[in-house]
């Protein structure tokens, strides 16, 4: 007999799964919007120019293999804080943070979990945004946090429950967490104006801010757009948390690059933080992964590299507002009489359609077209050639 | 940290390692796209078939699992992680798990960190005659509670440097038969210690034979002298497929919220490296390599010790093996060492054989004679 006998069987990843299914499809047209990976107008995988450029650098300096240390390569930190904060931050000038490298960002979400579990002691409640990433609850959860929500998406209006979240906000007293972005919120992308969040919750000075911030740039095609409310937040004295990703922004999707960002009252309280995340990483994996690291280093070091990648990251952001407005434009032309609004007023690699289950299910049965029983796409798998056959499907089965 | 050094005290890239990294820089075809979530497929087949063995029965049996991971570390926490929610029951945070004395000061923080609430020791350094304490060891193991979690060194134990011989396995596989014991094999230095992997991986491949279900974590830090890469594997042997997979389900979840997905660099190195004939063959003459001048250095130290009449005796030296040696030398020796002669140890007496090089071996020969004659 084994040891193992008793083990029940994982259930699979709930977006895998939607991949899986789509690969086995022979149907000729099928399209795959559950992929959250960037695809260029011919739904192929895109490696930025930067990054090549980036790569060819680091090739011909020979550099060796030693470890980095536990917090990661100090000039990509650096730089991400930078660019996460802005170089005319207070808060970066004053060097009140620390930085660790992340593996991406689930690694740097967890991290920070991590780090809660251990050293938040007014609440062990984290507040998701309903909804968020699939994957958020059970990395705060396996951190040993717990898991409770606001109210953030209204599925009657398609957009931002404003009201509902600060009622639901107020209750609390403890730990938020969210992708409260004013920009690409996952799964929904739903635009909140600036001007409405600069006053949610920055009032509550006894509740902890959470960025997850893996979209910088890469939603409305301008990395300081993006990073308003976080910069905002620290203006008004609020000494956040954050976790970023160049998974999208910069393609470096398998290389896991990323940092977890804690924001202190001075540098020296940021010396004992960071002794801490150490402690917390090294029975983790030791140090990070090189090589993302290294790449995004140069191309945000480097000023040629940085200025090629700020217009390649506009060029996908570009392309996915572009690809929003034609499906909806596709869809009049359907002679659909839904309101549509929401999928152009949303931002980032996800749109929630609105979309019900049944509907879904018959996009994927019907036409091929697949992705995640809420209605989520990515739009970033809708191309030129393929918009007009997704309207198309969506006006048969909404109709 | 620790890591090869040539004999000019250099860090070593393997050739090996630049060919291929070429290779995959000039491979337009590739992209920086989402590994699955446990990992390159290539890499986790060849990883594990690396650990049990071409004619593996566990692998003609279809019954091995493997979990791509931040190296030998992040391999380590994985275990630990499943085996504090599946194993002993479900979620058996009471389960004793036994680390050697001493051991690698990274393990008793991975496995309290991965939820273990009793971790003790085992004996395992005998410091009078400068060996292990296999007598300790075996008592430990009868004594333990059963289904125990020991930590195993599959070769080149750090931080002494002092492996069980085959026979000296058997002992240990019998007893952890007969009180249903569970083996969590660490093997970071495969073929870096003696220059055979076959040879550095006997062990492992033992408690195979004998039926065990086991983990192994691997590491290719050292071997491939890929630090920075962070690769590494956990290698998951059961009674069948069917718990295999079931494993895998669960660790996989794990895994989702541990990192996601892991680093592909380092990954494909080493995928494309085992997996031709060709590149295989010179990635095992560059580890012949390391391990060849660590073996020498060795052998040169003890020789010169053993010229200058050093008290003591000095055989340990070569017959610990891989990166580590315990030298023997006692504290306030140690101080010595540091502070007159600027050569550093750990407290322990422990010294990295990888800081040795014909230059620097007399000095350092010298060095030891003097702390030993002077300092008691």
């Amino acid at each position: 007999s084994s040891w193992w006998s008793h083990v029940e069987m994982g259930p699979p990843d709930p977006i895998l799964g939607v991949t899986e299914a789509f690969k086995r499809d022979t149907n000729s047209k099928k399209m795959n919007l559950g992929v959250g990976a960037y695809r260029d107008d011919n739904g192929k995988p895109y490696v930025l120019s930067c990054v090549r450029k980036a790569e060819a650098m680091i090739a011909s300096k020979k550099m060796d293999k030693e470890y980095l240390p536990i917090a990661g390569l100090a000039d990509f930190t650096r730089a991400s804080a930078e660019l996460a904060l802005g170089e005319n931050s207070e808060a970066f000038k004053s060097g009140r943070y620390v930085t660790v490298q992340g593996i991406s960002g689930t690694g740097s979400l967890r991290i920070g979990a991590n780090f809660l579990q251990r050293f938040f002691k007014s609440s062990r409640d984290v507040y998701l945004p309903k909804p968020s990433w699939g994957n958020h609850t059970p990395i705060f959860r396996d951190a040993g946090l717990q898991l409770q929500a606001y109210r953030y998406y209204d599925p009657k209006t398609c957009s931002l429950d404003f009201s509902g979240a600060m009622d639901d906000i107020s209750v609390t007293a403890c730990c938020l967490h969210g992708s409260s972005q004013p920009a690409a919120l996952l799964p929904g992308g739903v635009f909140s104006s600036c001007d409405a969040l600069s006053s949610l919750c920055w009032q509550k000075r006894n509740l902890l801010v959470y960025f997850d911030m893996a979209y910088q740039g890469f939603a409305s095609g301008d990395i300081n757009r993006d990073a308003w409310a976080v910069r905002y937040f620290i203006e008004q004295g609020i000494n956040l948390v954050l976790s970023q990703s160049y998974a999208k922004n910069m393609g470096l999707y398998g290389e896991r690059a990323g940092a977890f960002t804690v924001i202190c009252s001075d540098a020296e309280e940021a010396k004992r933080v960071e002794s801490q995340l150490k402690i917390l990483i090294r029975p983790m994996y030791s140090n990070p992964p090189l090589n993302g690291a290294r790449i995004a280093s140069n191309i945000l070091n480097t000023p040629d590299l940085r200025k090629e990648w700020l217009t390649e990251v506009k060029g996908m952001a570009d392309r996915i507002i572009s690809m929003r407005t034609q499906l909806v434009s596709n869809l009049k032309k359907e002679g659909s009489s839904h309101n549509w609004q929401h999928i152009t007023d949303q931002i980032g690699m996800f749109c929630f359609t609105g979309l019900k289950p049944e509907q879904v299910e018959r996009l994927i049965k019907e036409f091929s077209i697949y992705m995640t029983k809420d209605g989520r796409i990515s739009v970033a798998g809708v191309t030129s050639g393929n918009v007009g056959y997704l309207a198309h499907a969506i006006h048969q089965v909404t109709k | 940290l620790a890591a090869y050094r040539t004999d000019e005290g250099q860090p070593w890239v393997l050739p090996v390692v630049k060919k291929v990294e070429r290779m995959i820089a000039e491979d337009n075809s590739l992209n920086h796209e989402y590994l699955p979530i446990l990992g390159l497929p290539e890499f986790r087949a060849n990883a594990s078939r690396i650990a049990l063995g071409d004619d593996s029965p566990a692998i003609r049996e279809s019954r091995i699992g493997s979990v791509q991971s931040l190296g030998g570390t992040g391999a380590l926490r994985i275990g630990a992680e499943f085996l504090r929610r599946w194993y002993n029951g479900n979620n058996n945070t009471a389960t004793p798990v036994y680390i050697s004395a001493p051991s690698w000061e990274n393990h008793n923080s991975v496995f309290v960190d991965a939820g273990f609430k009793d971790i003790r020791t085992y004996h395992y350094w005998d410091a009078a005659r400068r060996g292990l304490d296999l007598q300790g060891l075996l008592d430990d193991m009868e004594k333990a509670p059963e289904f125990s979690i020991f930590i195993l060194h599959a070769c080149a134990h750090n931080p002494t440097g002092t492996d069980p011989t085959p026979d000296q396995w058997k002992q240990i596989a019998a007893v952890m038969k007969q009180r249903f014991l569970f083996p969590f094999f660490d093997s970071a230095y495969q073929g870096f210690a003696s220059g055979s992997l076959d040879k550095d991986a006997w062990a492992v491949r033992y408690f195979v034979s004998e039926g065990f279900e086991l983990f192994c974590a691997q590491s290719f830090s050292k071997n491939f002298g890929l630090y920075n890469e962070r690769v590494g594997n956990l290698t998951v042997v059961g009674k069948d497929a069917d718990n295999v997979q079931r494993v895998l389900s669960q660790m996989e979840k794990i895994v989702r919220t541990t990192w996601s997905n892991p680093p592909s660099q380092g990954a494909r190195i080493v995928a494309t490296t085992l997996s031709s004939p060709q590149l295989f063959a010179e990635w095992y003459d560059n580890v012949k390599t390391m391990a060849d001048r660590v073996l020498l250095m060795r052998s040169e130290l003890r020789s010169r010790l053993e010229s200058l009449g050093t008290p003591g005796t000095w055989n340990h030296i070569t017959e610990q093996i891989g990166m580590f040696s315990f030298t023997g030398l006692n504290p306030k020796q140690v101080e010595y060492m540091i502070k007159e002669k600027h050569i550093y140890l750990m407290a322990s007496g422990r010294i990295n054989m990888c800081g040795l090089t014909t230059k620097n071996l007399d000095y350092v020969a010298k060095s030891i004679h003097e702390a030993v004659t002077k300092i008691q």
